[in-house]
């Protein structure tokens, strides 16, 4: 008995020094959307947010075209949870983001419309992100639209 | 009916949503950018205000504006980092305040003009008075003391009422020259123009002409000490500096009209005149004094002809010494020397136009030896007499000498 007492407190000790500090509640969430210049070399780079990167992989998964960064801009909103909402005119998706290690690294793709979105700008409704398209209007999470909020 | 109620009212519901459906679903971005778009546009509408009136119009802007997105203010709080809803409407009215600020300046200065125009009108008026009333106090002959009393008392009047409204000038021409930095010497065309139309309303070379003309006239008719005189070589200096830095903006601003560019030169010519004027009335004094102790001297202008005609007529009088009684002769030394030369001009003159270069060290060191040499000239014959007694006495002793010698050797 006393030997089981002993083994818990030890193996309580060990969980505890091997699970990692977290800070909670965080809120990432960017007051309004960055809309920002893709420039010649597929790059772009927000001023205010402070942080910038390359473009040309995403203009490729949208158009299967490397090319297609020309004279283009993208809206970039991150949501509470961190996550970064993309896209552009002409999208037919929203890319979900996270950091990882100096990299954009694609969460999930949310299929919005087979005719790409016109004009589409990024509201942030925390704790969604509003995406308005047209006379549209949707609600999104890093797992895809909220159907049940309007 | 009813059905056709409905289908209005359908209709109508629709038609607001529809309407109601861009405004609900608007971008923050956009919202943002329209609000920095006014914002910038109602800043451009206070720094381009040209009077109160345009300027208290963008009032009522400014409310508008505040109120059509009072209710989008927690957006903008966090979307306008690092100012936020309140700050910017703050640096709004600050931009407000500080353009009222100008406008108000502007109507002070332009208050202060008219009220500086008037006051050398007012001046203008006075001055004419003063050198009229001092003219006549010249030419009668001043029988006494309270006449001479009230002409100093004039004197004093129109001098300090010059001097004022001078300053007057060049404050009104001051305020109407935009300041220019060192590396802008030149007005722009737009600022010569607003200084051509400021400087005809103000009149001001008529009146800087006026006050020219007037100091001329001061010097003309009162008769003044060298300290006056000096009072009145700072003014000119301040004046000339004056025209000297303003006078060369204005000379740009006439530039293109003919009949003004001719005023121009002549106030140029007027400010010689008066430079003149004021060496001239140092040697008519200089002049007056020696004829008050009935020296008589011949007219100069410069110090050279005062070096000349005073040497000239110290030799003329070495020359006369034994031609004239010797009483006669002393008398004029007298004058020349000890009542006017030594007692006046030597003490009183003499440093104002050595300090302000109308005479030389030399030239007073010439009419000094010339003074001495006269001097010498004329005591010798008062000298001789000294000689003939000092040889009787020196004759006389040694006689008494000789005399005791030959005795002892008799009795010896």
């Amino acid at each position: 008995m006393k030997q089981t007492k002993i083994l818990s407190f030890l193996l309580l000790g060990f969980f505890a020094a091997c699970s990692a500090l977290t800070l909670q509640p965080a809120n990432f969430a960017w007051p309004i959307e960055s809309v920002l210049h893709v420039d010649e070399s597929g790059m772009v780079s927000d001023k205010r947010y402070s942080f910038s990167f390359d473009t040309k992989g995403l203009f490729y998964e949208e158009f299967n075209d490397s090319s297609s960064y020309n004279e283009k801009e993208i809206r970039i909103l991150r949501d509470v949870n961190g996550f970064y909402f993309v896209t552009a005119n002409k999208f037919k998706n929203v890319y979900v983001f996270k950091m990882n290690y100096g990299a954009m690294v694609l969460d999930i793709k949310i299929f919005i419309s087979e005719f790409g979105v016109e004009n589409p700008a990024l509201n942030q409704r925390a704790p969604y992100v509003e995406l308005i398209y047209g006379d549209k209007s949707i609600y999104l999470t890093n797992t895809g639209i909220d159907r049940n909020k309007k | 009916m009813s059905f056709i109620r409905i289908i209005f009212s359908t209709i109508v519901v629709l038609l607001i949503s529809s309407l109601a459906q861009p405004i609900f679903s608007q971008s923050d971005y956009e919202v943002v950018q329209e609000f920095k778009q006014k914002y910038k546009q109602l800043q451009e509408s206070i720094n381009s205000a040209n009077n109160m009136k345009e300027l208290n119009s963008v009032v009522a802007d400014i409310d508008r504006f505040r109120n059509e997105y009072a209710d989008k203010k927690e957006l903008l709080d966090k979307s306008l980092y690092p100012d936020n809803f309140n700050r910017m409407f703050e640096k709004l009215d600050m931009a407000f305040v500080i353009r009222n600020q100008d406008f108000t300046t502007v109507d002070v200065l332009q208050t202060e003009n008219l009220e500086l125009k008037e006051q050398i009108i007012i001046l203008n008026n006075r001055n004419t008075e003063l050198i009229n009333k001092i003219q006549e106090l010249e030419y009668v002959n001043k029988k006494n003391a309270k006449e001479i009393a009230e002409l100093k008392k004039l004197v004093n009047s129109l001098r300090s009422s010059l001097r004022r409204r001078d300053e007057l000038i060049i404050s009104i021409v001051d305020s109407l020259m935009p300041q220019l930095t060192p590396d802008r010497t030149r007005l722009t065309s737009e600022e010569q123009n607003q200084v051509y139309v400021e400087a005809e309303k103000n009149n001001v070379l008529a009146n800087v002409k006026k006050s020219l003309q007037d100091n001329i006239q001061f010097i003309k008719v009162t008769a003044l000490e060298p300290n006056d005189l000096r009072e009145i070589k700072k003014q000119q200096k301040d004046f000339a500096d004056f025209w000297q830095y303003d006078g060369v903006k204005l000379v740009d601003v006439y530039s293109e009209k003919k009949q003004k560019a001719n005023e121009i030169k002549e106030i140029d010519s007027l400010f010689t005149q008066w430079f003149r004027a004021l060496d001239y009335e140092a040697w008519i004094n200089i002049k007056a004094e020696f004829a008050f102790n009935e020296i008589y001297l011949l007219e100069f202008t410069n110090g050279d002809e005062f070096t000349n005609v005073l040497t000239s007529f110290i030799d003329e009088e070495i020359k006369n010494i034994g031609v004239k009684s010797l009483e006669e002769s002393e008398k004029t030394y007298a004058l020349f020397t000890d009542s006017t030369w030594f007692k006046i001009i030597d003490h009183k003159w003499v440093p104002f136009l050595i300090e302000n270069e109308l005479l030389t060290s030399e030239n007073k060191n010439r009419i000094g030896s010339k003074i001495s040499d006269w001097k010498g000239r004329l005591t010798p014959t008062s000298f001789d007499w000294v000689y003939v007694l000092v040889a009787i006495l020196a004759v006389a002793g040694v006689g008494v000498m000789y005399r005791k010698r030959t005795s002892k050797k008799q009795e010896s």
